[in-house]
This record gives structure tokens, C-alpha cells and sequence, in this order.
């Protein structure tokens, strides 16, 4: 059964139609959401609400795109404006937290636990632009409207934000930043 | 150039190499900048590669939990109609409410026989605002009932051959002086008898749509109203409907809206049931996202 079909019997309450389309696109939501949010309980509760506006607001979708598509934009945006909201309360939460060392800088910067890790630990500005552009693929543009920034500021933000990475991946800057080393 | 390139130059120049001769020019002749340059680049490739996460096991279940307030009365009605894991007085209080939700929509209209007499036996009969709205909606709801057949059908089911108008009445109690009676909410009255009456059971699930599917034991006039609310609610035009035909969603809304006061009505005598919560809750829901669509305010997910 195709997503327009489930989607169908969805808005008329059918439970097992919603659970086939979550199972069909949580992963990709769930994804986005976890980058974005850096934190796994937070994660959960942004994909859980996103989840359930979805199925309140099925009626709205019109099926110009598709639905993983709208729903992984529902996703995105509910996730931003949570996070917006958020402030800088999360970034204080992080700094106790000790990056697990990479073996060498050519190690870290590819080993996907370590960079998942070092993502967690971006300021949560710089991780929102990181994020939607380098592994979500977003154009500066989409950025500055997700954001309600502008274009050149989402960029300038993009680049301390991997200048920041960069300098988290270095084997020895978790030493460092719990010596209060800058 | 004889100093280093700072790491935000060298980011930009993996995006833009073009913008920044002057950097350029420094990193093909500083081994230094090269290698920090190739590093961040395949940090950045790297980022772009990262693998997709799975949510945690139990992430549907909790979202499921959630899934009460969502739907259009439907699912409402399965759990009311359904597994047969409901209480009997749950099952009560969502006859009630269907009662009150038929009675504030204007059943009368349909042309069945001695209808007047339900209306003034009904909750919505003593002053409530329910009954205020049910004669304005009475034309309306005619005019739906007369589209789709779905009254006639309602009441053969409800009555079968030479159907007793009189068994679609809850009786002149109304329906929260007997709450407690589960499995006939219009008990007091003597109509009992009227489960025995064997309409049958397939015939009043197809007056009511394929995906209605009420149980035997439920009471038979209940089985009638619940069959025509659904079917009135069932008329109502989708959002890219109602936006073609504003007149036919504003008809739509003021059905939502007498059931609402309906429903609150009853609400009154049951405030503590979470089916009549429940289902409050979603024609709410339901009656003001038909009025966000109305007045053009969708929300759109580019």
C-alpha cells in the first residue's frame, strides 16, 4: 500500500495506516531531529511531537510533495522553532562532557561516532547550520529561511561552526577544554 | 601571504575556492594550510555521509498513547464499538453522546415517522443550547440526509419492517437519569425489548459505511443515531474542498458546532468520562480546522 493511500486511511483515524507511515519515514525524521537537537531524550520528544502534529494536521496535506518529504519539512521546522525557543540552555549542559579521544586527526575526522559526538557538543546555533548544510544538504538560502537569518549570516555561521569541529576532533582538545584551556 | 589561513577562511574556501584568490594562491604554496585544508574537507564530506539513526524501540508506543486526541470520531467509534474490551458504561456514556450529537444535528428532518417525538424525549429538549441549534440545522441536515439515503436506510435498520418510531427514543427519562443501565442508556422506560428486535447487524453497519462495525449487543437506537451522525459527519467537505465551496464548509461548521454543544451538554452530566471527553475533544479538533480552512490560515511545510 502506497503512502497516499495510508495517508488516506489515516485521516480517518485508521491506527494501523499511521504506523505504516511511521515506520516507513521515522528513521529519515528521527535523523534530523537527533542532529538538530543533540541530545537523545530531547530528540525523542521533538520526533514524538512532530509525529502527532502530522497525524492532527494530515488534512493540510495536500499532496503536492510527498508525504516523507512534508513530513520530514514538518519535522525540520517544528524541531528549529523547539530548539529557537531553547535558547542556550542546552549549551551550558554540555560543557562538563569529555569528547572520547581519537587514535589521530585523520581518524576523528571520519569516524562517524566521533563527528556524531562532536556535533553534540557545537554550540546549538552553530549546530543547526552545520547540521542542515553539510549533512542535510540545505542551500544557504533554505537555511536563512528556516532561520530567519540571513543568507551570509547562515554562512559565516557554517564556518566557525566547522572551525569549531575541526578544533573539537583534535585528539587532545577534550583534555584541554576540562583543563579550561581554550 | 606569510601567515597561516584561520580555519573559517579555509571552510570557506571548500565551499566558494573561486571567492578568495588571495588565499588560494597561499594554500598552494603552504604545505601546512594544504594539509589542514585536505583535513576539514574530508571532515565536511565526512558530515555529509553520516548514516541515518533509528528512533528508540518503544518511540511508536508512545506516540500511540498520544493518538486518542487525534483522528475525526472514527477511531472513537471502533473504541467505542469495537473489541469488545470497552465497559459497558463507557459504552453507555458514548450512546449518550450519540444521542445528544444526533438530536443537536436536527435528525428530525430526515421524514421519519413520529421523529418530533424523539427530539422533545432527548436531552437537547430541555433549554440547553443544543436544542436551540437543532431546528436552524434541520434544513441542512435534510438536505444531506436527502443526498445520500442514508436516514431511509437508518431507519429500516433501526426498525425493520414496520419499524416502531417510538424505539428510536431514549424515553422520556433522557439518557443521564440512566446512566447506569449499560447496555440500554433508555432502560427505564421499559426498552429492553428493543435489542431483541433484531435488526440485523450488517444491515446497520452498511447504512453507516464500510468501516463501521458496531457490535451486536449495542442498543438498537443507538446503532440508528449512531448511523446517521456518522454519516451527516461523513458529508463533511474535505480542505481542498472547503476551500472551493466555503458555503458547504460553513454548513459543515455549524453541524460541528451543534454537535459541540451537544456534546458539552452532556458533557455536564458525565464531566469525569473520557470517552465523552475524548470525543468532544476531537470534533474541536475537527470543527477548528475546518475554520482555519476557512479563513485560508494553513500552515505550510516548504
Amino acid at each position: 500500500m502506497g503512502d497516499a493511500e495510508l495517508v488516506e486511511r489515516a485521516r480517518l483515524g485508521d491506527r494501523e495506516a499511521m504506523a505504516d507511515l511511521y515506520r516507513a519515514h521515522s528513521s529519515r525524521v528521527y535523523t534530523v531531529v537527533r542532529r538538530l537537537a543533540g541530545d537523545d531524550a530531547l530528540a525523542e520528544d521533538l520526533a514524538q511531537d512532530a509525529w502527532i502534529r502530522a497525524f492532527r494536521k494530515l488534512d493540510l496535506f495536500r499532496g503536492e510533495a510527498s508525504f516523507g518529504t512534508w513530513m520530514y519539512r514538518l519535522a525540520t521546522n517544528m524541531a528549529l522553532n523547539r530548539l529557537r525557543r531553547r535558547g542556550r540552555r542546552d549549551e551550558v549542559e554540555r560543557e562538563a562532557e569529555i569528547l572520547r579521544p581519537a587514535a589521530s586527526l585523520d581518524d576523528a575526522v571520519i569516524n562517524q561516532r566521533l563527528l556524531a559526538e562532536a556535533l553534540d557538543r557545537l554550540p546549538p546555533g552553530y549546530r543547526r547550520v552545520l547540521v542542515l548544510h553539510d549533512v542535510e544538504g540545505r542551500t544557504h538560502e533554505e537555511i536563512a529561511e528556516l532561520l530567519d537569518v540571513a543568507p551570509g549570516t547562515s554562512k559565516s555561521q557554517l564556518h566557525k561552526a566547522r572551525a569549531r569541529m575541526r578544533e573539537l576532533l583534535e585528539p587532545g582538545s577534550a583534555e584541554r577544554e576540562a583543563n579550561g584551556e581554550a | 601571504m606569510s601567515e597561516h589561513l584561520e580555519r573559517e577562511t579555509l571552510s570557506a574556501l571548500i565551499d566558494e575556492p573561486e571567492t578568495d584568490p588571495g588565499a588560494t594562491g597561499h594554500l598552494e604554496t603552504c604545505p601546512d594550510c594544504r594539509r589542514e585544508y585536505e583535513t576539514m574537507r574530508r571532515m565536511r564530506m565526512a558530515l555529509s555521509a553520516l548514516g541515518q539513526l533509528e528512533p528508540p524501540a518503544a518511540a511508536w508506543d508512545r506516540i500511540e498513547a498520544r493518538l486518542p486526541e487525534v483522528g475525526r470520531g472514527r477511531r472513537w467509534l471502533r473504541a467505542v464499538a469495537g473489541d469488545g474490551w470497552v465497559s459497558a458504561s463507557l459504552r453507555a456514556a458514548a450512546a449518550v453522546i450519540l444521542f445528544a450529537g444526533g438530536v443537536a444535528l436536527g435528525l428530525r428532518a430526515g421524514g421519519l415517522p413520529g421523529e418530533p417525538a424523539l427530539l422533545a424525549s432527548g436531552p437537547a429538549a430541555h433549554g440547553s443550547e443544543g436544542s436551540a441549534a437543532a431546528p436552524a440545522l434541520a434544513g441542512d441536515a435534510a438536505a444531506v440526509a436527502g443526498r445520500s439515503g442514508v436516514m431511509r436506510e437508518a431507519s429500516k435498520a433501526a426498525g425493520g419492517a414496520g419499524a416502531d418510531p417510538a424505539s428510536l427514543a431514549l424515553g422520556a427519562g433522557g439518557p443521564a437519569s440512566r446512566r447506569g443501565d449499560a447496555d440500554l442508556p433508555g432502560g427505564a422506560s421499559g426498552e429492553g425489548s428493543t435489542s431483541s428486535r433484531g435488526a440485523s447487524p450488517s444491515v446497520l453497519a452498511s447504512s453507516a459505511g464500510n468501516d463501521v462495525s458496531l457490535p451486536d449487543d449495542l442498543p438498537r437506537p443507538y446503532r440508528a443515531v449512531f448511523s446517521r451522525l456518522e454519516a451527516l459527519r461523513a458529508q463533511g467537505p474535505s480542505p481542498a474542498q472547503a476551500l472551493q465551496d466555503p458555503q458547504a464548509a460553513a454548513q459543515h461548521l455549524a453541524r460541528l458546532d451543534a454537535l459541540i454543544r451537544a456534546s458539552s451538554e452532556a458533557l455536564r452530566a458525565m464531566p469525569a468520562d473520557p470517552a465523552v471527553n475524548d470525543f468532544l475533544f476531537q470534533v474541536v479538533a475537527e470543527r477548528n480546522a475546518l475554520d482555519r480552512v476557512l479563513h485560508v490560515v494553513s500552515l505550510d511545510y516548504r
